[in-house]
């Protein structure tokens, strides 16, 4: 953390560097672009304990589906990718990518590629896509440093910075290898925060061109540009409220509304939807009331008092008719579209998991515990409050937006563990504006006691005087410096703040690292261990299996498998999956839920209407993984009840109404074809010395049923350790 | 029907097994009881030797029965068993489990039993998927029953005439009009196996039960259900022929005024495959107005027009050839989840068997594939399919200019104007719209 410290020591530093030849104000850039490069350095580096430790592999599951679109972009090209129909994923019914996807991250990717190879480094494209996120995070925090500049000081720019190159929310998304949408959504989300800041502070038409820009960029790479979208309304909004309105707000905002939205309709996947989806209406409202608000303010300028009051009535009268009519009609016509459930489970945390099963499923959409706030922030939880606090003592229209944006994202993150991504650049600018406000004002203070006892003499004190409230504006210190008298116990004080400081920077530093190594560096296709020994042992099914899957079936063979494996199976296998992680469709999804909680026969059935030739599970009894397919298996049950009622869960339940594999386990679960294909042949093998056969070492208990003969399907692939289990669909009996 | 084809997706490729067994082949083992079972069915023999078959003839005594070589090889590929008695008790390698292999790598199998058969002989019954009446048991029928032969075999009106013959003009051709005197076992088929069918049985009059006794209990098959033979034409182009009796196809019967040696030379012949055997070759699919290559596409747009070939060919074995079939009822499916269209094949060349249809592809997107599946009696069934993805327009294919949208045209262009008009008023107008700020 020293970087911190010479960071907020540039303007102490002043008296002593006049005899350099450079300038103050030199120096001061000097310092700041080394502070700057040293964070871009440090983030950059912080992330790549995914590839030393495992390799240069793309994480998790959407990177994989990223990575393959980006390959087809590069081989193919641009036009093929926009008109891109892949046939290998949701079979039978196919997919549109080119206007089913966010390409930012592609096109990013693809022309740092060609940028490359045409500076004739022989790249390739796999190492520029696990090396994005890192990139990306170099750049966040430049841009950070400048949303932050720009809404507060440089000081607080810089601790920013610091903060956002590790904080660990942030770097969930963004180690190398995970080459998702996130992570170069964060950089498109602060550079438009700060474009936004910046051209309302300016009032100028060329910031709000670039914020539209930027905005583009955004809406190109992750659906969280609705975030924007709404945001800078109702910050309009509350500007207008507490009377801050200005010109500069009205062009601002008119601008980035008009040419934004025309900018991202040119995004296929948005389309016409960024004016008929009722997530985006209210900026649309917001855009009227602004105008509305304008021309009344106009009329108001040009008429009598008296008039004025009759004129805005009926204007009022007029326009709000007109708009509810509008609003009225146009739900009516459909031409609106229905809220989607991801939007309302933002407002309503429980309303996904009443409604919608299928967004419920998904761990990272789960509202979040509050031991992940500390975990993912760090003492960052603890500023924030501190940088509210500061950012109200000195309020403008940049603080404002910082205001609402920070708190509208400690919301968000609320609500799904996911857009603790959103909320952890707000807490680094609001942690970097609470400490640059506390300790520059002190140590400036100290520098100058320290100098005092120096120098004595009216002169140089008046000297001081004057550089110190020029530099720092800020009226505590030349306070400070009146009653100069008491110094010594404020002197032991300010040391006090230091040394706590830095202990708790070094602790945040601590942690960041520690979390990068430990937790957020998982690949999750490779996994890894430690045994009683400390030595780390790696588990390499997925690939073995996947790998065994594109060398040993048919070119067109059709994998079924719950969908949270498609992008793997399509990205390392080669074949064409049933469903994947692009939950477009329900229903399908629903078919496949249904296979698996389905008896062998009818499951069967359901595998030869729809083509399929293997089903792969993942099992993690014999290894103790714990989040395999048989822990996941209330999903496809609940997602099939929610299109076919007449699955009933509480069949597959105990007695009392546990979820268990062992003695009395439910009826229907013990017949579904996923238990039977997890545990087939399981029980007849002793895994561990202390554990009788056929134990499950997840759910800790001998299985209800060992023994049982599969008819219609056989085993094709078992993987080392159990954890990938393919089997074979068998064809028709011959004779009948 | 249509049930058996969406539930069956076999691909072409899926029938060239590994180690499947070839129906053209000439090699058949025959195994009988004794030697005596053998004389007294060479009429029968002889004309298949006549046609080229090559027999193997083994009795159960013999020391290696096994249809495979020690390396897992075929060595024929036709069965014909007349063994009801030593089958599966003496045969040693030929098991009932060895025979079901033999029919899954797609060998023919002939399966005559008698009265007085071991269990293993009505076990394998079963797996086909009939049952034979107890051992003891023969077909009755008072009423219709052949008076010159029933005293040959006792005078219990057990020689009846068959009345029923299976109507598929593939299996057995009537062109004689000669009756059919059987006497044997009576066997009932299951009613839940779609692929076995009766090939000869009983008029209503028959019914199977212990000859000389009282009846004292429901026969297990009477009347029409009475089969007598029957045949099992599998998904994977094997065939099997069971009946139950020997006596059918012996010397006894093969004599000029019955149809018997007629029935049994067509029966056998079908069972052997050198009729109705068919296939598909050249699957050929193009847009209308593509020249027409032996390459197919593999991916079409919504709305496309396109044309589909594909050529069915028969197998003749008397002429030891592939040749064109003839037919007027295949039906091309063009499915994704469900059939989005189904059109009559029309046979357009009649030298090669070509058939033709054409149709516009449907307005949905997705992974489609052309499925025939061709289930008639006495034909080995044509089930494959051939996947292709139906992509909807590109970005350039959509019309540039169309008429309803001459108003947005308009609107823009108005727009354009406005704005020019209103900058060039704002920018050299008298102050109209100028507000001093306060």
């Amino acid at each position: 953390m020293k970087k911190n410290a010479v960071g907020m020591q540039t303007q102490p530093f002043v008296n002593y560097t006049k005899t350099i030849w450079l300038s103050t104000k030199q120096q001061q850039l000097l310092f700041r672009f080394a502070v700057l490069l040293i964070a871009c350095c440090v983030s950059f580096c912080i992330r790549l304990f995914a590839v030393i430790r495992y390799e240069s592999i793309i994480h998790e599951f959407d990177p994989w589906f990223n990575f393959r679109a980006t390959k087809v972009l590069v081989e193919q090209g641009t036009f093929e990718f926009w008109n891109w129909f892949d046939s290998a994923s949701w079979y039978p019914l196919g997919r549109i990518v080119g206007g089913t996807v966010y390409p930012g991250i592609m096109y990013t990717a693809a022309t740092i590629y060609h940028i490359l190879r045409a500076l004739t480094f022989p790249v390739d494209i796999k190492d520029v896509c696990v090396m994005m996120a890192p990139l990306f995070s170099c750049f966040t925090n430049i841009v950070t440093y400048f949303f932050t500049k720009q809404v507060s000081d440089p000081t607080a720019g810089l601790f920013a910075a610091c903060f956002i190159a590790m904080v660990p929310g942030y770097l969930s998304r963004s180690v190398a290898g995970s080459y998702d949408n996130e992570c170069v959504a964060i950089t498109a989300m602060i550079l438009c925060f700060f474009l936004i800041v910046k051209s309302v502070h300016t009032g100028s038409l060329f910031w709000s061109g670039l914020t539209c820009l930027a905005y583009l960029y955004m809406v190109a790479s992750w659906g969280g540009y609705v975030f924007i979208t709404n945001i800078y309304p109702i910050y309009v909004l509350v500007l207008i409220l507490c009377g801050r309105y200005s010109h500069r707000l009205y062009v601002a905002y008119s601008t980035f509304y008009v040419i934004g939205t025309l900018l991202s309709m040119q995004i296929r996947f948005v389309g016409f939807q960024a004016v008929q989806s009722s997530e985006h209406m209210g900026a649309l409202i917001v855009f009227v009331l602004l105008q509305c608000y304008c021309f009344v303010n106009w009329i108001r300028y040009l008429v009598p008092r008296d008039v004025f009051v009759t004129i805005s009535r009926i204007f009022l009268l007029v326009v709000g008719t007109m708009f509810i009519l509008a609003a009225f009609l146009a739900t009516a016509t459909g031409y609106l579209g229905p809220w989607t459930g991801r939007f309302y489970s933002l407002l309503d945390p429980t309303y996904a998991s009443k409604h919608i099963p299928i967004i419920a499923s998904v761990a990272e959409h789960q509202p979040t515990a509050w031991g992940s706030y500390f975990f993912d922030l760090h003492i960052l939880s603890m500023l924030v409050p501190a940088g509210i606090y500061f950012c109200f003592r000195n309020i403008n229209d940049g603080v404002i937006f910082l205001i609402l944006y920070g708190s509208f994202a400690a919301y968000f993150a609320g609500v799904m563990v996911r857009l603790m991504l959103v909320l952890a650049p707000a807490a680094c600018v609001l942690s970097g504006i609470a400490f640059s406000k506390l300790l520059v004002p002190n140590v400036t203070q100290l520098r100058k006691w320290e100098q005092n006892t120096e120098q004595t003499g009216h002169d140089a004190r008046t000297t001081y005087k004057r550089v110190e409230s020029k530099l720092s504006g800020s009226k505590k210190s030349a306070k400070s410096l009146e009653t100069s008298h008491d110094s010594g116990w404020m002197k032991v004080l300010i040391y006090i703040l230091l040394g706590g400081s830095m202990l708790v920077l070094f602790a945040y530093a601590r942690h960041c690292v520690w979390v990068a190594s430990e937790a957020y560096s998982q690949p999750s296709v490779v996994l890894s261990a430690r045994t009683s020994l400390g030595e780390r042992v790696f588990f390499d099914d997925f690939r073995e299996a996947y790998y065994w899957l594109r060398y040993n079936t048919k070119q067109d063979a059709k994998i079924l498998s719950w969908w949270d494996y498609g992008y793997q199976i399509s990205g390392f296998a080669n074949r064409t999956v049933i469903v994947d992680n692009n939950t477009w469709n329900n229903s399908h999804i629903a078919t496949v839920g249904r296979v698996l909680n389905s008896p062998e026969r009818k499951a069967f059935q359901i595998c030869k209407k729809l083509d399929v030739d293997y089903v792969l599970v993942i099992f993690g009894g014999a290894l103790g993984y714990s989040s395999d397919d048989i822990n996941k298996f209330l999903w496809p049950i609940r997602i099939s009840h929610s299109v076919d009622p007449t699955v009933d869960e509480s069949a597959y339940l105990t007695a009392d109404g546990n979820y268990r594999v062992g003695e009395g386990a439910g009826p229907a679960l013990v017949e579904s074809l996923m238990y039977k294909l997890c545990y087939y042949r399981f029980g007849e093998v002793q895994f561990d010395r202390g554990n009788p056969a056929g134990y499950d070492k997840v759910r800790g208990e001998v299985i209800a049923k060992k023994k049982f003969k599969l008819r219609y399907f056989e085993e094709a692939f078992t993987s080392r350790n159990w954890l990938v289990r393919i089997y074979h669909v068998k064809d028709l009996p011959n004779i009948g | 029907m249509m049930a058996r084809c969406f539930i069956l997706t076999l691909l072409l490729l899926c029938f060239i097994a590994v180690d499947s067994i070839s129906f053209m082949d000439p090699k058949v083992l025959v195994v009988v009881d004794d030697k005596h079972l053998y004389q007294s069915h060479s009429v029968l023999f002889t004309t298949l030797e006549e046609k080229g078959y090559q027999l193997t003839v083994k009795t159960a005594q013999d020391s290696n029965l096994s249809l495979t070589s020690e390396d897992g090889e075929h060595l024929f590929s036709h069965l014909f068993l007349l063994c009801p008695k030593t089958f599966g008790i003496m045969t040693r390698g030929l098991e009932r489990t060895d025979v079901l292999d033999f029919v899954e790598a797609g060998g023919n199998v002939i399966f005559f039993a008698n009265t007085g058969y071991e269990e293993p002989t009505s076990k394998l019954f079963e797996s086909f998927g009939c049952e034979l009446d107890e051992p003891q048991s023969l077909v009755l029928d008072h009423l219709h029953y052949s008076s010159d032969c029933d005293s040959y075999f006792g005078g219990k009106h057990s020689a009846v005439l068959a009345t029923g013959i299976t109507p598929s003009s593939v299996v057995y051709v009537d062109s004689e009009n000669k009756p059919i005197i059987y006497q044997g076992i009576g066997m009932g088929i299951f009613r839940n196996r779609e692929l076995i069918f009766p090939i000869l049985w009983g008029s209503s009059s028959a019914y199977s039960y212990f000859p000389n006794t009282r009846v004292t209990e429901l026969p297990i098959v009477s009347g029409e259900e009475t089969v007598m033979m029957a045949a099992l034409q599998s998904r994977n182009g094997a065939r099997v022929l069971l009946s139950g009796s020997t006596d059918i196809c012996s010397n006894s019967l093969q004599t000029t005024f019955l149809g018997n040696k007629h029935f049994c030379s067509q029966i056998v012949s079908w069972t052997l495959g050198e009729r109705g055997m068919l296939r598909t070759q050249n699957w050929r699919h193009h847009k209308v107005g593509d020249s027409i290559t032996n390459h197919s596409n593999d991916m079409y747009r919504v709305k496309d027009e396109i044309e589909f070939l594909v050529d069915i060919e028969e197998w003749n074995g008397t002429e030891h050839g592939w040749k064109p079939f003839l037919g007027n009822d295949v039906q091309l499916e063009f499915i994704m989840l469900d059939p989005y269209i189904r059109k009559t094949l029309v046979c357009v060349d009649e030298t090669k068997g070509s058939y033709y249809t054409r149709f516009r592809i449907p307005d949905r997107i997705g992974v489609y594939k052309f499925s025939i599946g061709y289930y008639r009696r006495g034909y080995s069934p044509i089930q494959a399919s051939q996947v292709v993805s139906v992509r909807p327009f590109r970005h350039d294919e959509y019309e540039r200019f169309i008429l309803q949208a001459y108003p947005y045209y308009a609107a823009a262009l108005s727009m354009l104007l406005g704005v020019f008009s209103f900058g060039f008023v704002f920018l050299h107008g008298k102050g109209m719209f100028c507000i001093q700020n306060p």
